[in-house]
């Protein structure tokens, strides 16, 4: 094909000048009968010749497609998780937790639609977040209102730790390990260093050593051990006579605050060994007392004594049913977007009573903690979560339906889980008929407004995940977000995107502009030149990032397939090549139009889709790497314009813009795209008539933004209606 | 409830943990070589139309040189990788090391074909299967990205099925944890935690299960994969205990960024996989020193400020552009000789052959015959030192064949396919 003086765009003939071209299936068009696309098939053109598109036939009876669901089990993006996430909790999650997950794939242009593998490395990544996230849930106090009190936190009255050995404890410091050392009225000993033990003062004969103890005339020899804090001790040890020669023995016992636990008799060569569990309150005392009977000759009694110390659990009143059910129930509904299944309930019962008993014996401080914990790993990483199955059959129970209704809107509209109203009225049946589903669409837009542009807007128009570079790029990404918001907002038809009439700016991105701002801060601001789709900086430095070639080119790929839905050809190893081979053989030294045109004319593959690339791109010229206006290029030479787009004459980025406005593709491409978003995969052929009505109803209404959003998830809704 | 994991395993501050047995003392053949390390580096050399250019000892190869261990180098000449059609910088990725076509269509979507590494794995299995480490996953910008390619093909080279590719660990940090247990606690209170994973892990796959039962078979696939993720996770919990004492403590820099402590991010890894393989946790391990295409990555601390390596290797002809590919270049030599270094400490080297190689040769055009392709271990029955130049250009695949005889996988009779299916006949690597 001959390229005419002017290059022309003309929907009709610009895929069939690309050679060899076989049509990605991933540009718009899924073939009739849905499932996998396949190459060549459908409207899109095709290889040698191709297939030539008609105008879908917009007339009062042809269109009725019929649903046809999701063909795939999809996988939450990471933007939505971590958005069901933080609302299910009704707290910020620091977004460090999930810096280690690998991105889902774009499909369609969103990331929503995916079955992006979860490999080994991938589910460890989740793992370790979802045991951050339960830390989060617990140090949350509003999550656990509901359940016991907690008791009071107790600081140690002495050191605490599991084992207590009256043997490895023993020292020359009273109190050290809990242990003291005094005789049964009620004083201190003091440490002898020269014989390695305990006495009184004056010296009684009343000891305390290492391995055992000897009473005294008077008193009795004891050994204390005090509780640091309210626990259990559970201990073993025993009494041993000493000394076989003579005397007539001693009585040993073992008291709690005075009150005998255990006592026995011990004659020469006795031996008394003991086992106990005792209950034990924060300082209270445990005594190993030696008495002398009726004489202390041959007293010396050998003593030792092991004990384990479990502290009270603070969360001892936790329970499955107090307290842990209540919370797992909410978070798994939520999450699951739907109620949570008896069986399901009862699996994470079961995971929670082995995981208390099993915490508790291995000696957790709080072993509720770690139970709970993972139960909450296991929601949170529930495939009930992590995949969307309320979007296939199956999925969901009858019962459920209204449910998945609910959260088709709250994923299109929040990116999230449904609102507390759409939740009750999921459950009431309140979502049964269009009309409530329709009012609650339009409800979710009011109130999500900001989320919907986020993340529908900024997948679309690439100003979500890509930040403008330069100091200046948060600024031009809050731009680009704003002046979205703002004709949505307003219900403007979608055109005003491209000449909204007005901007938004701080003081240093005004400046950048050349426009004046009121005050510090960002301000709306009235004008012609800017807040449009093709003159917001954004678009124009991440564009205008690379070499001076790739400019136009980025430029003008993003103009035919975000604003236009044009789909380009994808590369083959011939024209590959060619890049390659053409790359080094350009002089660099042309002007940029001209170096372009040799490429584009060095061979017809090149032509075949530069010719329609190119002068988009170029005409948006006017428009430095920066984003700022110029009329020349640096060195001086012009800035020259050559296009003609449907039929309009094109000589700056402002007539782009009209001619894009203009173009029944546009509207008709937005509309597309609305629909995507809610389709949960690619349109069909047979539904393009549904997408030139969203755009232009037969009624020849002119719906605005709004309204056009409202009816397109609507109609998505209707066309992937899940058959049981 | 826990403040952050910290090891409770000591520094002993020397560099060898285990006593150095030799290879006969343990029963096996002096010499049998049964480790495999890949590494992978993007964008190829300065190999001006694929001539071997700067792909020699005094340029790219210097740091080896440097480093003593140009005995224990075959540099490979003449293979070719790669499918008409698909962009060599995600083909030749994805086909380093399985010389077998991507699937293109669906970007959410990755198949490839089972690669050398994983049939190593097979042939000499350990406790873990193998090792996979890398940097930050990187995805192409969306302008620049061909429809219907997934970005996995630029992140992985280990693919253990054709629908199964093996992540990098792009965190030492991370590695550690896997090697060497990063809990705290008693002995009672890390076994119960190790048990707790494998309970969550339980009730994901109970979930799957049902929910597999629940929808039309057409949507079971993924949650088969799945299930198969998770009982891959559930067998590598099921060693019990971490029985490989670590010689390093574990690192604490800052990782997030592919190009702060890139060389550094690096060497502490080396030096984690040599010891894992010392302790008999693996045989296996494949390195990613870049993703395909490569845009992130600008080695600013090695070499200041300066174009990207994706930008370099289009130098379209500006020597500062080469200048800088070449430094680039020996940038991650030096890391293979740290490697190849570690190994020889560690008196694995005559036991391990290391491959390492590029998607193209010339990256300038996406050039793919006379690939930079190095084959690094010790032993007098390989012609270590020297070039190995077939008398006609090759597929890729003879190599890796090459490699499976000297390294005892015998179960392989042919590797790749299409105009990559190896040809069955050696390359010479033997004297």
């Amino acid at each position: 094909m001959v390229p005419p003086p002017r290059s022309s765009l003309v929907v009709l003939l610009l895929l069939t000048a690309c050679e060899g071209a076989i049509v990605s299936p991933f540009t718009t068009r899924e073939p009739t009968g849905g499932g996998q696309a396949s190459a060549g098939g459908g409207s899109s053109g095709g290889a040698g010749g191709g297939t030539v598109v008609e105008p879908p036939d917009a007339g009062p009876v042809a269109c009725e497609p019929g649903a046809q669901q999701v063909p795939k089990l999809l996988r939450l993006s990471n933007h939505e998780y971590q958005s069901i996430i933080a609302d299910v909790l009704a707290a910020p999650v620091p977004a460090s937790l999930y810096a280690r997950w690998t991105p889902v794939a774009s499909v369609y242009g969103f990331d929503t639609m995916s079955e992006t593998r979860i490999d080994a490395q991938g589910l460890e990544e989740q793992l370790a977040t979802a045991e951050a996230l339960a830390s989060l849930v617990l140090a949350t106090p509003a999550l656990t209102a509901h359940c016991p009190a907690v008791l009071p936190a107790q600081t140690p009255s002495c050191p605490l730790k599991p084992v207590y050995s009256s043997t490895d404890d023993f020292s020359d410091t009273q109190g050290r390990d809990c242990w003291t050392y005094l005789d049964s009225s009620g004083a201190p000993m003091v440490f002898d260093n020269a014989n390695a033990r305990w006495r009184k003062q004056a010296d009684q004969g009343v000891y305390l050593w290492r391995t055992g103890a000897h009473p005294g005339g008077t008193v009795d020899a004891v050994r204390r051990w005090v509780s640091p804090v309210d626990g259990a001790l559970s201990l073993t040890g025993s009494f041993t006579d000493g000394d076989p020669t003579g005397g007539d023995g001693v009585a040993v016992s073992i008291r709690k605050n005075g009150a005998v636990l255990f006592t026995q008799d011990l004659p020469k060569r006795g031996r008394a060994p003991f086992t106990l569990s005792v209950p034990l309150a924060r300082n209270d005392q445990l005594d190993f007392v030696v008495n002398r009977k009726t004489n202390t000759s041959y007293d010396s009694t050998g003593f030792t004594a092991s004990m384990t110390f479990t502290q009270t659990p603070r969360k001892q009143a936790w329970t499955w049913s107090a307290c842990v059910a209540p919370l797992v129930t909410k978070l798994a509904s939520r999450s699951f977007r739907r109620p949570i299944r008896a069986d399901e309930l009862a699996d994470y019962q079961a995971l929670f009573n082995t995981s208390l008993q099993g915490a508790t014996t291995a000696g957790f401080a709080e072993p509720v903690d770690e139970a709970l914990s993972a139960v909450l790993q296991a929601v949170f990483l529930s495939p009930n979560v992590v995949f969307k199955p309320e979007l296939v059959p199956g999925g969901l129970d009858p019962a459920e339906r209204g449910y998945g209704v609910a959260s088709r809107l709250a994923l299109y509209f929040r990116s999230s889980i449904a609102d507390d109203t759409l939740w009750a009225l999921a459950g009431s049946g309140g979502l049964s008929s269009p009309t409530a589903v329709r009012a609650q669409a339009a409800r979710l837009l009011d109130a999500n407004r900001d989320r919907f542009v986020h993340h529908f807007g900024g997948q679309w128009l690439d100003f979500r995940d890509e930040l403008p570079p330069g100091p200046l790029g948060p600024a031009m990404q809050r731009e680009s977000h704003d002046v979205f918001a703002a004709v949505l907002e307003a219900d403007l038809p979608v055109e005003r995107l491209l000449k909204p009439g007005f901007t938004f700016v701080d003081p240093p991105l005004a400046s950048h502009y050349g426009l004046m701002t009121s005050g510090p801060g960002v301000s709306r601001v009235t004008t012609d030149t800017r807040g449009g789709l093709l003159s917001q900086a954004g678009f124009l430095t991440r564009t205008g990032s690379g070499t001076e070639f790739r400019r136009p080119i980025h430029r003008g790929i993003w103009v035919l397939q975000r604003l236009l839905c044009r789909p380009l050809p994808k590369l083959d190893a011939a024209t590959l090549e060619e890049i390659g081979n053409s790359f080094n053989a350009i002089n660099r030294s042309l002007p940029l139009p001209e170096q372009m045109k040799l490429h584009r004319d060095s061979s017809n593959r090149c032509g075949g889709c530069h010719s329609s690339i190119d002068p988009v791109g170029l005409s948006l010229e006017k428009y430095d790497a920066q984003g700022q206006w110029r009329t020349a290029y640096a060195n001086g030479a012009p800035i020259v314009t050559d296009l003609e787009l449907d039929g309009r004459v094109v000589r700056d980025p402002h007539e782009l813009a009209r001619a894009i406005e203009a173009s029944a593709d546009y509207r008709r491409c937005v509309a597309d795209k609305l629909l995507t978003f809610g389709l949960h995969r690619g349109p069909r052929d047979t539904e393009a008539c549904v997408t030139e009505r969203l755009a232009r109803p037969l009624d020849g209404a002119a719906p605005g933004f709004k309204t056009m959003t409202v009816d397109a998830v609507m109609k998505a809704l209707e066309l992937t209606e899940v058959t049981p | 409830m826990k403040p952050a994991r910290r090891t409770v395993l000591k520094w002993l501050g020397v560099q060898l943990a285990l006593p150095l047995v030799p290879a006969v003392a343990l029963g096996q053949a002096a010499g049998a070589r049964k480790r495999f390390i890949g590494a992978y580096v993007p964008n190829g050399a300065h190999m001006p139309m694929g001539a071997d250019g700067s792909w020699n000892w005094a340029e790219a190869l210097q740091p080896l040189d440097a480093a003593g261990l140009r005995n224990n180098t075959m540099v490979v000449r003449k293979l070719f990788n790669g499918f008409p059609g698909h962009d060599p910088h995600w083909q030749n990725c994805a086909g380093f090391l399985s010389c077998e076509p991507m699937v293109l269509g669906d970007p959410g979507v990755a198949r490839c074909g089972t690669t050398v590494d994983q049939r190593v794995a097979d042939r000499y299995p350990t406790s873990i299967r193998s090792l996979e480490i890398g940097g930050i996953y990187y995805h192409v910008h969306p302008l620049n990205d061909h429809p219907g390619y997934s970005n996995d093909y630029l992140n992985r080279i280990s693919w253990q099925a054709p629908d199964k590719f093996r992540s990098p660990i792009p965190n030492p940090a991370q590695l550690f944890n896997k090697l060497f247990g990063g809990q705290e606690g008693s002995a009672a209170q890390i076994a119960w935690l190790h048990g707790r994973k494998r309970s969550v892990l339980d009730q994901l796959r109970k979930d799957a299960t049902r929910m597999s039962a629940r929808v039309p078979s057409s949507y079971r696939p993924v949650l088969t994969s799945y299930l198969e993720t998770v009982r891959e996770v559930e067998l590598g919990l099921s060693q019990g205990g971490f029985t490989c004492t670590p010689t390093l403590a574990q690192p604490t820099q800052d990782f997030s960024d592919p190009n702060a402590n890139y060389a550094l991010r690096f060497q502490l890894m080396h030096q984690m996989v040599v010891l894992a393989m010392q302790c008999g946790l693996t045989n296996v391990a494949t390195v990613m020193y870049g993703p395909g295409v490569s845009e992130s990555l600008t080695f600013p601390e090695a070499l200041g400020s300066g174009p990207n390596h994706h930008g370099c290797a289009h130098h379209g002809g500006s020597t500062s552009s080469i200048t800088r590919l070449k430094a680039m270049n020996r940038v991650q030599t030096g890391l293979l000789a740290d490697l190849l270094l570690k190994l020889r400490t560690a008196n694995l080297l005559d036991e391990t052959l290391v491959l390492y190689g590029s998607d193209m040769s010339d990256g300038n055009i996406h050039y793919t015959e006379n690939l930079p392709m190095l084959v690094c271990g010790a032993g007098a029955d390989l012609r270590f030192g020297q070039d190995i130049v077939p008398a006609a250009r090759r597929p890729l695949s003879d190599l890796h064949m090459e490699l499976f005889s000297l390294l005892g996988v015998t179960s392989m009779t042919s590797f790749g396919s299409g105009v990559c299916r190896s040809t069955g006949q050696s390359l010479g690597l033997r004297v």
